[in-house]
């Protein structure tokens, strides 16, 4: 199949590509270090440590920086005489950027499991003991929400420099304000209320009451909400996709 | 001459590029306005939560807020700083302390709630910043990430061959760096400067330090900015990695000069290593200022930070000579 050819080929060019490695799994591992490092002195470490709540930031942070990928594949350009041949080539419109997609989501859950490998045994961090696996599952559903993010904004912004600048900006925003660098209402209840512009900020809320409260309710909740909304996404990128504005 | 021509020809291919604009005029001056807004409140600790059904008062305490609720919240929400601790009432009269914050803050609590311990209320502070040295160091990640974004100009050029071609010319190397530092220099600080007079001369925003001080050190801020994208863009070529590895690197050497969370003298090696970053000793000025001293009193600080940024220029001007000499452009 087509698609299956094109994802594998995707794969292949983000592993060979070492740079990748140092933004999506070093540049997290290091800013978790650091901040951890630095914020000790503000939580008591016998209840709960600064690198209790980072390790979960980061590894959403982590997430969301997968909708950079996505995007750069497809819009980069290095990749343009590739792209073309792509276009030409007896593939479904669909496929074309369907296999963007997928291939960010395949290299986002390996990244995410290293990174949550490292996290548990080098770091121990709490991750909920029996109930990883249901913050796992966030998380991946959060990878899919930010790879289809990524690929609608580069059907709709045309130019890779514009795009890659409009959609880190973009998340580093949704960092800040979802809870990923400081909690939720460091500053007042009147600024927490702009959190919830961020898509970050339901994912960091459950996986929190999932580990320490217990709490599996708004579990459903949010992986439905990511889901849906990564479906729609990806009608959106069917609707506004043009092979024609990539030569 | 030559110079300022670059610098034009810059400014005439901003206008093309509209986002520059938009990065600089817009952007800058509205999260400076924001930042001062969300700083310039008064910083108090976030409420307390006392969980009782009667109508028992908790005593009081100064400049916290407590609030009264029925059900025991979740201990997310001490978690995501809803509540800086959670109080119950035990049987025997005593209070029964849950926070995470640290141990001084809960003896404090416990020592003003159960009377045990000397602790006065008056030493309990927080070790907080003032307001002028927290927005210097949430507006330099602005400013440096912006002169990356305008120093890639310079990388587009050389990766397009119009820097072969400027090399040349009558222009010399270091002319044309020098040129694209003015251009980045002028965009960081003309908007931050103009924005900083209209906040504290028309809407007499409290901005912490007195206004001629702000406006130097921000001077230097954005000089050192440009400085440093000069040193990085004359190391990485490729456009694409440049933006990506010295936006990284800027955040990395922000967050250990202290300019996001602001982190005690304790470890000694720590500091000593973070105290050669020149962005450390740019925010020590600006606290040593704003408790009161002239700028003048800290010449050492002042020529250490003038030293980096003269280094900067010369390191990045010699690294680009030394790279068109062996024919990389």
């Amino acid at each position: 199949m087509n698609l299956l050819k094109i994802i594998k080929f995707d794969l292949s060019n983000d592993f060979k590509n070492m740079s990748f490695i140092f933004a999506y799994l070093i540049t997290p591992i290091i800013l978790l270090a650091g901040i951890s490092f630095l914020t000790q002195s503000y939580y008591d470490s016998s209840l709960f440590s600064s690198i209790d709540y980072y390790g979960i930031t980061m590894s959403v942070f982590l997430c969301s920086m997968m909708c950079d990928l996505s995007l750069n594949s497809f819009t980069v350009d290095t990749v343009k005489p590739v792209n073309i041949r792509v276009i030409y080539s007896p593939t479904k419109k669909t496929n074309i950027f369907l296999s963007k997609i997928l291939s960010g989501f395949i290299y986002g859950i390996i990244m995410l499991l290293i990174f949550t490998l490292f996290e548990h045994f080098i770091l121990n961090v709490n991750l909920g003991g029996a109930n990883v696996f249901f913050v796992l599952a966030i998380n991946i559903a959060f990878i899919f929400f930010s790879c289809t993010l990524g690929c609608l904004l580069g059907c709709v912004i045309h130019n890779g420099n514009i795009a890659s600048k409009t959609s880190s900006f973009l998340f580093s925003i949704f960092a800040a304000l979802g809870g990923v660098f400081f909690p939720v209402y460091e500053f007042g209840k009147t600024f927490s209320k702009f959190s919830h512009l961020s898509p970050e900020t339901p994912v960091i809320k459950c996986i929190f009451s999932i580990i320490y409260d217990n709490d599996l309710s708004s579990f459903l909740g949010v992986i439905s909400f990511l889901i849906i909304a990564s479906i729609i996404l990806i009608i959106l990128c069917k609707i506004t996709f043009k092979p024609e504005e990539y030569i | 001459m030559n110079v300022l021509r670059i610098c034009k020809n810059n400014f005439l291919r901003a206008t093309k590029r509209k986002e520059i604009f938009v990065l600089s005029f817009i952007l800058i001056p509205a999260l400076i306005a924001l930042l001062f807004f969300i700083l310039n409140k008064p910083a108090s600790p976030k409420p307390i939560a006392f969980v009782t059904s009667s109508d028992v008062e908790m005593p009081k305490i100064e400049n916290v807020d407590i609030e009264k609720i029925n059900e025991e919240p979740n201990y997310s929400d001490l978690i995501l700083k809803k509540y800086s601790a959670i109080v119950k009432q035990n049987d025997d009269g005593s209070f029964n302390i849950k926070t995470i914050l640290s141990k001084d803050f809960k003896n404090f609590l416990d020592s003003y709630l159960n009377n045990k311990g000397d602790i006065n209320l008056n030493d309990y502070k927080d070790n907080k910043r003032g307001t002028g040295t927290n927005c210097i160091g949430f507006i330099s990640v602005f400013i440096l990430s912006l002169s990356f974004f305008l120093m890639d100009l310079c990388n587009e050029d050389k990766s397009c061959g119009a820097f072969r071609r400027i090399l040349t010319s009558r222009t010399s190397a270091r002319g044309y760096l020098s040129a694209q530092c003015l251009f980045n220099f002028l965009l960081l600080f003309i908007p931050s400067c103009l924005t900083v007079l209209v906040l504290h001369g028309i809407f007499d925003v409290n901005i912490g330090l007195p206004l001629t001080s702000f406006i130097f050190i921000l001077f230097l801020l954005c000089a050192l900015s440009s400085m440093l994208s000069l040193a990085l863009s004359s190391l990485i070529d490729d456009p694409v990695s440049y933006l990506s590895s010295s936006l990284s690197l800027g955040i990395l050497l922000l967050l250990f000069s202290g300019a996001l969370i602001p982190f005690n003298n304790d470890n000694g090696l720590f500091d000593t290593v973070t105290n050669v970053l020149p962005f450390k000793t740019l925010l020590t000025l600006s606290q040593n200022v704003e408790n009161g001293n002239s700028i003048f009193m800290y010449n050492g600080m002042l020529i250490y930070i003038v030293l980096f940024i003269v280094c900067l220029y010369f390191i990045g001007t010699a690294i680009t000579k030394k790279k068109s000499s062996f024919g990389t452009y």
